[in-house]
């Protein structure tokens, strides 16, 4: 696929990695791959192979160690983070558990990069929060406790903090880990949604299933290299099958893929 | 669709904060009217406005009304600190002393009652009195704050600061162990009773210190109330909604070690209302929003506080209660209630 | 079974009556030291048999209650036929001695027997010249205090007697290690007699220890007249009982040493009245600082304030202790004329065995001029 013009994010020859200046350690050859605005992007891989340090690297969470990542087409690193915030938003596998917090309350916590000093909810804040629970269809449980939620209902409210911050781009790991069936159903369609409303979604899954069918995009990452294309050239140039190149059932793999044609 | 900004359901949050203001001055003004000493109210309230140069006066204005505001300044300081080590930490078992702050304090008292056995050096060091304490525990606290700046601006994991936090006290506390093991009676019974805490040993000169801390304090925990609330999802999840972490670790750390370190110093380690207050609060209110949070742990620190400085005096007796112990008979339930109460939620905090 | 209980109990018997009942050689000798009805000590007494000498020791800490160390003093040399723990049988006169306080050392002394001491607790603390030079060149060894008491040098000087002083019933265990060794240890607890003479008394103890009783009863017999004629002089010589405050606060809670205590003996028998002369305590009693701020408002002189050196001292403490009355009119007094740079205080040395000129000295502060041209000892005036 090219890169258009409307590439709300892209990265370039990125290193990414943990550690410290002195003892760092790089996990992947330098890697290139783009989102596009409105798509709605799955991040693929083995276990371990680097996806969620990826992500977080993608929102600032975690520095990189060469090349450079690019949002709206300003160098993140240019980039002041509460304005960052504002653009890009992030949510992970932790499970947040406080007491005494409604979902209002959640989802104003969104709210951050736009209040004052003390994080006042102005009118217009109450507007955006109030947009972002409706969105996710949590208007009903706006005073529930957000530990008495279902995991489903949970990753909702965290969505709606997500849309309450505004911002165009979510970055998402594993939103549907540890939820049943229908939880993944219920998020799954709320993201496609979001991103036919113009949202540019990235997120890692598991979830060959929805990866290929549903995703405008996909970035497998092997151990390797990153391959990116729609999952219909993905399907066709035969990269999927390198996913499982190092696991034993590798002669059966051409059936299993053969269900997604 | 017009959501309202979301209200308790029946609890009216002005009315409970305007109730806690009301008991704060009544209990502060009680701490004045109690004490060893009998003395009828309205001749408290004539020493403290008229000018006689009576006994009474004496009692009321050296020792009481010196004694209440620093009862007062002292909850209102733990109570902030144990209240925004909680959040950062997310341990609803922090406190204010939990990254060694008191501990660093008691090393520097200990090494000035304690190291010095010769009561030779110790006796050219009378002439300070008070001060010398004071700045020992403060120089101790200070280097235990810069040791846990440092550890935190090379550690990214919060939780594994909070460890070496209590290895740090732990160790410190046992080298004053062993210093205590090779003292004299004397001074061992000096240092002890300088654990214990005390209220009521305040210069003027140094109450006024101990209030412009404790207000520097109150004042960085006010403008810290968005960046607490945000803390609370965890630093990743902060830091992805624009906070500066780092940034946010320094000025927290920063604050906790002024506000305890200060009671520390002028008073000695006094524990659980730090930890206990918060809870009380959150209970009160029902909240995780620190803008209510930080207001209602002042109000409520105060009264604690100040109750527990009435009922150490005893009034109507002439003995004392180390005011350490009445803290820990009031802190000691509220924890192990919180931990009870829990227990099925899996949610401390 | 029957036979040995019949044949032991003959034995006791037996035992009980040669002790008792064996001509004496020097019955003026052998009567003296007993201590009688009217002995000032309350924990210790002696009493005297044919055969031996035995020391009772009588709850020797804070808080003992029936607490009865028995001790059987025998004469070198000779066999003993007393069936007692040998631990408790003590050869007289001791030759080598270790003393955990000063005060034993003042006593030890007035005997003459200083060459007897081989190991003190706490040398820098010496106010005897002769004997801390003889401690500074290694002569008398440092063991060590409490709990941090060297047992091996203990071991190595290998004492007839260790005299030690208990702080509490923890003080057992340290103790009993030594004594699993072999070393002979005795309580001293003239620190807790509360009569001056009482305190004075414990030479006897010594006495006995070193075969110099009738030496010992001599000094006791002449400190008790003394004591006794100053104390009838002040009283009826005088007509008021000024109020005395003593001590210092720590921090915000004054530790009041209560009205059964030594101090506050001497001061009633100088002619003053001690704030807290009726009460009754075994320990100090933690008063708020304004109750004694009251108190210390009826006080015509304040003795023992910590040991300070000059009033900036006191008010560093606490700027508030300005505002004392005793502070204003400057009549502080310490017992700290006599220190030594070591940190050594005469008054906890000699003084135990001087309870009348303590006395002078207070009742010299309290009623000035009472004693002419009195120049005070052991206390001295605070600037």
């Amino acid at each position: 696929m090219e890169v258009r013009d409307s590439s709300i994010l892209s990265f370039d020859s990125l290193e990414i990695g943990y550690g410290s200046r002195n003892r760092k350690r790089i996990l992947l050859p330098p890697l290139s791959a783009t989102a596009n605005r409105g798509e709605l992007v799955a991040v693929i891989g083995r276990n371990g192979v680097g996806k969620s340090t990826l992500l977080r690297s993608l929102i600032g969470l975690q520095p990189f160690y060469g090349g450079n990542i690019i949002i709206n087409n300003e160098n993140l690193s240019d980039i002041p983070r509460l304005e960052l915030a504002r653009r890009i938003g992030y949510i992970s596998t932790e499970i947040i558990r406080v007491s005494n917090m409604t979902v209002y309350d959640l989802v104003a916590l969104g709210r951050f990069p736009h209040t004052n000093w003390i994080g006042r909810i102005d009118n217009k804040s109450n507007e955006a929060i109030a947009n972002a629970i409706s969105k996710t269809g949590m208007s009903k449980l706006e005073r529930r406790y957000i530990v008495e939620l279902s995991d489903g209902e949970r990753q909702r409210v965290m969505i709606a903090r997500v849309l309450a911050q505004d911002a165009d781009i979510m970055v998402m790991d594993e939103p549907t880990a540890f939820l049943d069936l229908p939880g993944k159903y219920e998020i799954v369609n709320l993201i496609r949604n979001l991103a036919r409303s113009g949202k540019t979604i990235i997120f890692s899954t598991h979830d060959i299933n929805v990866a290929l069918k549903l995703t405008d995009r996909i970035w497998l990452i092997l151990k390797d290299r990153l391959i990116e294309g729609s999952p219909d050239e993905l399907l066709k140039n035969g990269s999927l099958e390198s996913m499982f190149e190092s696991s034993e059932s590798g002669a059966d793999i051409k059936d299993y893929l053969k269900y997604f044609l | 669709m017009s959501i309202k900004k979301n209200d308790l359901p029946g609890r009216s949050k002005p009315l409970i904060f305007i109730i806690m203001g009301f008991l704060l001055v009544l209990i502060f003004i009680l701490d004045l009217f109690l004490g060893s000493v009998n003395i009828r109210p309205a001749e408290v309230i004539r020493a403290i406005f008229r000018d006689t140069g009576s006994d009474i006066e004496t009692i009321v204005m050296q020792f009481r009304l010196p004694k209440a505001i620093t009862s007062v300044f002292v909850g209102i300081a733990l109570s902030l600190s144990g209240l925004q080590m909680q959040t950062i930490f997310r341990n609803p078992l922090a406190g204010p002393y939990i990254l060694g702050v008191s501990s660093g304090a008691s090393l520097g008292v200990a090494i000035v009652i304690l190291g010095f056995s010769s009561g030779l050096v110790l006796s050219g060091l009378q002439g300070f009195g008070n001060w010398i304490l004071v700045i020992s525990a403060w120089a101790g606290a200070g280097a235990v704050m810069m040791l846990i700046m440092f550890i935190s601006s090379r550690l990214r994991d919060i939780m594994t600061i909070l460890i070496l936090g209590i290895m740090l006290a732990s160790g410190l506390t046992a080298i004053v162990s062993i210093m205590q093991y090779f003292s004299s009676e004397s001074m061992l019974k000096a240092y002890v009773i300088w654990t214990m805490g005390s209220l009521g040993n305040l210069s003027s000169g140094q109450l006024n210190v101990l209030v412009i801390s404790v207000s520097t304090g109150i004042f960085i925990s006010i403008l810290s109330i968005k960046r607490l609330n945000a803390l609370l999802l965890g630093e990743n999840y902060a830091g992805s909604m624009g906070l500066n972490v780092k940034a946010s670790r320094t000025i927290v750390f920063v604050c906790t070690s002024i506000l305890a370190g200060s009671v520390t110093a002028f008073c000695g380690p006094i524990g659980f209302i730090g930890i206990a207050v918060p809870h009380i609060v959150r209970n009160i209110f029902k909240t995780s929003d620190h803008a209510i949070l930080v207001p209602g742990s002042i109000l409520a620190g105060g009264i604690v506080m100040t109750a527990s400085d009435i009922v150490s005096q005893l009034p109507g007796s002439e003995s004392v209660l180390p005011i350490n112990s009445v803290t820990s008979l009031i802190g000691i339930p509220v924890v192990i209630w919180i931990i009870l109460r829990n227990r099925n939620n899996s949610v401390l905090f | 079974m029957r036979a040995n209980g019949i044949s032991l109990f003959v034995v006791l018997l037996a035992f009980t009556i040669s002790c008792n009942n064996r001509k004496d050689n020097n019955p003026a000798d052998k009567q003296s030291s007993v201590t009688s009805s009217d002995s000032k000590a309350e924990r210790f007494s002696i009493e005297k048999n044919d055969s031996c000498t035995i020391l009772t020791i009588i709850d020797p800490w804070q808080g003992a209650e029936g607490v009865r160390h028995v001790y059987y003093l025998t004469e070198r040399g000779k066999t003993s036929s007393i069936k007692a723990d040998a631990s408790h049988i003590i050869p007289v006169p001791v030759r080598k001695i270790i003393c955990m306080s000063s005060t034993h050392i003042a006593m030890i002394s007035a005997l003459g027997e200083m060459e007897s001491i081989s190991g003190i607790s706490g040398t820098d603390y010496i106010y005897n010249t002769a004997l801390k030079l003889k401690a500074d060149d290694g002569l008398i060894s440092e063991i060590g205090y409490d709990s941090g008491i060297n047992s091996e040098m203990i071991l190595k000087l290998n004492p007839d007697l260790i005299m030690m002083y208990g702080i509490g019933s923890e003080s057992a265990g340290y103790v009993g290690k030594i004594s699993e060794l072999g070393i002979k240890i005795m309580y001293n607890a003239d620190y807790l007699e509360t009569d001056p003479l009482g305190k004075a008394e414990w030479i006897k103890v010594f006495g006995a220890l070193y075969g110099k009783e009738k030496l010992a009863d001599s000094i006791y017999n002449a400190i008790s007249k003394s004591y006794n004629d100053i104390k009838s002089y002040i009283s009826e010589n005088t007509v008021t009982r000024p109020a005395v405050l003593l001590g210092l606060p720590f921090r915000d809670t004054w530790f009041i040493s209560p009205g059964n205590s030594y101090i506050s003996t001497l001061i009633s028998d100088a002619g003053g009245t001690y704030l807290w002369q009726d009460t009754k305590s075994s320990a100090s009693m933690p008063f708020s600082l304004e109750t004694v701020y009251m108190k210390s408002l009826g006080a015509d002189y304040w003795l023992n304030a910590g040991t300070v050196s000059s009033k900036r001292e006191i008010a560093s403490f606490d700027p508030r202790l300005e505002k004392i009355p005793c502070y204003i009119s400057g009549e502080i007094y310490n017992n700290t004329k006599r220190t030594s740079p070591g940190g050594g205080n005469d008054y906890w040395e000699s003084g135990t065995l001087n309870p009348q000129i303590i006395l002078s000295d207070i009742a010299s502060i309290l009623h000035p001029g009472i004693l002419g041209d009195y120049e005070l000892y052991y206390y001295m005036k605070i600037e």
